[in-house]
């Protein structure tokens, strides 16, 4: 019963969020409500019993991304975006419980259930036959960083 | 303890629901490119609740899972830089003249 609260808080946040990304009125807030949609997606992953995705989807878009998108989008906008910080404590505060519960409070109790936890892989099964798409990743994601030095830099010029 | 109601699966459709809304109805890149991310993230979803209840203990996951990650992080990074430099440098860049298109 609690954890059914629980999935369905997570849901209606995530949601929410999600549509918060299109009725804040600037463009800064639209990232931090997707930020909070990526957040809630982790907690969704921690309901499916995936809890190295969830931390993967943390780190990678809620850390990531959405700090990239929220400084480049606050430079270019040369605007403070105010807030209130009431607002942010009490997402982080959400979060942590989101969290705390799913978690099971101690260990990843919760997230051990009936469903197969798809990165209980080995390192083998996973690195013998699929190198070369790795390495197209790799490849993906350095021209796109190097991509965007390049364009920044001659945006610097621009601007100085 | 799982869910016994498909929680995740009503996630991942009411959030690509919403961003294919917003795709169609905005006017502003940036929203649009945001928009593009939920419909990432709902596939990411989706596709781990799939791989969740079939119960399926292969590297498909993980390498389906790292290539939408990869081509979302990429896309966002070169859309927001090319929009970023496209306004500073005074050009116009203007999605609502798209509607010219739909007629």
């Amino acid at each position: 019963m609690l954890f059914d609260v629980v999935y369905l808080a997570v849901l209606l946040f995530t949601v929410g969020s999600a549509l918060a990304v299109f009725i804040s009125g600037r463009l800064v807030h639209s990232v931090m409500a997707l930020a909070a949609a990526f957040a809630g997606s982790a907690l969704l992953f921690f309901s499916m019993g995936q809890p190295f995705i969830a931390l993967l989807q943390f780190f990678v878009f809620v850390g990531g991304l959405s700090t990239y998108l929220m400084v480049a989008l606050a430079a270019e906008e040369r605007e403070s975006a105010h807030h209130k910080n009431i607002y942010l404590v009490l997402l982080a505060v959400i979060l942590g419980l989101g969290f705390y519960t799913l978690m099971g409070g101690t260990g990843f109790s919760a997230a051990s259930g009936s469903s197969q936890n798809i990165f209980m892989l080995s390192v083998e099964s996973l690195f013998s036959g699929y190198m070369p798409f790795l390495y197209m990743i790799a490849l993906l994601l350095g021209a796109g960083a190097i991509g965007s030095v390049i364009v920044i830099r001659s945006f610097i010029r621009l601007v100085v | 303890m799982i869910a016994s109601f498909a929680y995740p699966l009503v996630a991942g459709f009411a959030i690509l629901a919403i961003a294919l809304a917003a795709v169609a109805a905005e006017r502003h890149l940036v929203l649009i490119i945001l928009a593009i991310e939920l419909i990432f993230l709902s596939s990411t979803v989706l596709l781990v609740y799939f791989f969740a209840e079939r119960g399926a203990e292969s590297a498909e996951a993980l390498l389906l899972l790292t290539a939408i990650w990869a081509v979302a992080a990429v896309e966002a990074m070169a859309l927001i830089t090319f929009y970023a430099y496209m306004k500073t440098s005074g050009q116009r860049f203007d999605v609502s003249l798209l509607s010219r298109i739909k007629g």
